[in-house]
């Protein structure tokens, strides 16, 4: 388990000093892959830092199994270090070191026999596919190849949490898929909590199981990564996950419902519905239609997959007399995973 | 002639005392000029030893043995010399003034190729829970041996220059042959032929260095 107590790091630059993370306080239990999000200087890799001591919070305690790691004494830090793997964006292979060697490297820092080492680097290729590249130099490698390297050497070592700073962020999409599913497949089969941090709210969705976001140093919003995407709580979570979209609906078509509504006399609003799961999503707006004096009109719909659980969007626009619209969006709110009211006419 | 065969004596001798000083003062400067570029280096890493007064102190003292002219620090230092090895004249002599000017230009070659090692390995090589010690021997030096070669190759070269230097206090060498007999007895046929072989031997350095560099670099 690996719990932040009024974690504050600040950076000093000579003149002024800089907060990089203020006062943040969660817990990650064990087994989870926990993801951190948030754009690029929002303090994520510096919290995730203190986690092995690389960085030292300046206040506030860091737990790492109970035991405080920003209180370790440099010999006791390298021995917790020593069971906390870490993968890196841009791999950090030692250049100079065959594969087998770079996996064999924390083991040897860990004071193993010979015949351990060769025994666990062989283990280790096995489970990330790499066999035949033992030999290779990581020049000789491909992007994917050389993350699924960091990743064995990261775990060699009996690792209970590894730490990813953004592991598939120099990748293609494809490669990228294939090293997450890894990354699922390690923690779930051995039972290792996975800390990522990353920009790339897809790697979220597809393998985290909760979730943190940061802005600027602050914990904005923590939550199990479905209810984080499909019911965000904070508005710079909700501009976060819209600005990652590639869907916003656009002027001409708001413009449309507006003034075609505004010449009936309709009182009108166009709302976003999430649905979760595998709830039927006809149903409610049909519902809807028959049981008030509404029209229901569909704008725009997705499927996508949370943490491999489907989750619905649609995106409509509802009209009619002001207390039926109302009493609809009330039936609707109560019928759906999520309800959003993107635009309502002013009265 | 007979003075043909005394000039064949002269070469052979000057040459034996020039590799004498250059090789015997390259082998002391790598090693007392690696572990102070990597002094250097690790004083002002943060994940290493992160030490500001001992890394201005060193980067004070490098640079002031680097600010002399080497013709200089060899009459300073000649003192010195007869401390430690017990002589002021001759090429053991000479060794001590060309050891010391020689570590402190490496120790800069050195810190540049620890500087140049990804920091994003040694942050990996931290994380790890790596000592010091490790990281010096099965990281930095591997990722920057090929950075060093050429730089051991550079100071190489660097050497023959001062060693030519040290003939002028009687030093013997290469250099000394050629100012006793080329400039000061107007025996231009001998200077010619110490021009033509260091140029050569300087070749000859730099194509292996550069060959020995390529062979190890991985990246």
């Amino acid at each position: 388990m690996i719990e932040f107590k009024h974690v504050s790091v600040e950076f000093n630059n000579g003149k002024n000093s800089v907060r990089a993370v203020n006062d943040v306080s969660f817990t990650i239990p064990d087994g989870e892959i926990f993801g951190i999000v948030g754009s690029s200087g929002a303090g994520k890799s510096t919290l995730m830092r203190t986690i092995n001591g690389l960085e030292k919070p300046d206040k506030g305690e860091v737990l790492v199994d109970g035991k405080v790691v920003n209180q370790l004494s440099k010999g006791e830090l390298r021995i917790v270090r020593g069971h906390i793997g870490m993968i890196f964006q841009h791999f950090n292979l030692i250049t100079s070191r065959t594969v087998a060697e770079n996996i064999a490297f924390p083991l040897k820092v860990a004071g193993k026999s010979k015949a351990e080492i060769n025994k666990s680097v062989d283990n280790v290729l096995a489970m990330v596919d790499l066999e035949d590249k033992k030999n290779e130099y990581p020049e000789k490698l491909s992007g994917g190849q050389k993350q699924r390297v960091g990743i064995a050497r990261a775990l060699v070592n009996n690792t209970k949490v590894l730490l990813c700073d953004e592991p598939t962020s120099a990748l293609d999409p494809e490669t990228t898929n294939s090293i997450l599913e890894l990354l699922r497949k390690l923690s779930s089969e051995f039972g290792i909590t996975v800390v990522i941090i990353t920009h790339e709210l897809s790697v979220v969705k597809s393998i985290c199981t909760h979730a943190a976001v940061m802005d600027n140093g602050d914990l904005i919003e923590i939550n199990d990564t479905y209810k984080l995407f499909t019911a965000p709580q904070q508005s710079f979570t909700r501009k976060l996950i819209a600005s990652n979209e590639d869907f916003t609906l656009p002027e001409s078509v708001i413009e449309e419902v507006k003034t075609s509504n505004q010449k009936a006399g309709n009182y009108w609003a166009i709302l976003k519905l999430v649905y979760a799961g595998d709830s039927a999503s006809d149903p409610v707006i049909a519902n809807a239609a028959k049981k008030f004096d509404v029209g229901i009109n569909v704008i725009h719909g997705k499927i996508e997959y949370i943490k491999q659980i489907p989750t619905g969007e649609l995106h409509i626009s509802i009209f009619g007399k002001h207390e039926e619209v109302k009493a609809a969006m009330d039936f609707i709110g109560n019928n759906v995973f999520h309800l959003e009211v993107l635009y309502e006419q002013q009265i | 002639m007979s003075s043909r065969f005394n000039l064949w004596d002269a070469l052979q001798q000057s040459f034996g005392e020039t590799f004498y000083m250059v090789f015997l003062s390259l082998a002391i400067s790598v090693v007392i000029g690696t572990l102070l570029g990597y002094l250097l280096y690790a004083t002002s890493n943060k994940y290493l030893v992160f030490n500001k007064p001992i890394n201005a102190v060193l980067g004070f003292v490098v640079n002031c043995v680097r600010s002399l002219p080497f013709i200089i620090l060899l009459v300073v230092l000649l003192p010195l010399s007869k401390i430690v090895v017990g002589t002021q004249v001759g090429p053991t002599a000479v060794i001590v003034p060309l050891s010391i000017s020689s570590s402190a230009f490496f120790a800069r070659l050195a810190e540049s190729a620890f500087n140049a090692v990804n920091k994003g390995v040694v942050e990996y090589a931290i994380s790890t829970g790596a000592t010091n010690r490790r990281i010096l021997f099965s990281i930095m030096l591997p990722e920057a041996s090929s950075q060093l070669l050429r730089s051991i190759t550079v100071a190489t070269i660097a050497l023959f220059g001062s060693s030519a230097m040290a003939g002028t206090i009687g030093g013997g060498g290469i250099g000394d042959l050629a100012i006793r007999y080329g400039y000061q007895r107007y025996q231009t046929d001998i200077l010619l032929i110490c021009v033509a072989i260091l140029i050569v031997i300087v070749q000859v350095v730099q194509f292996i260095g550069d060959h020995i560099s390529r062979k190890v670099d991985k990246s």
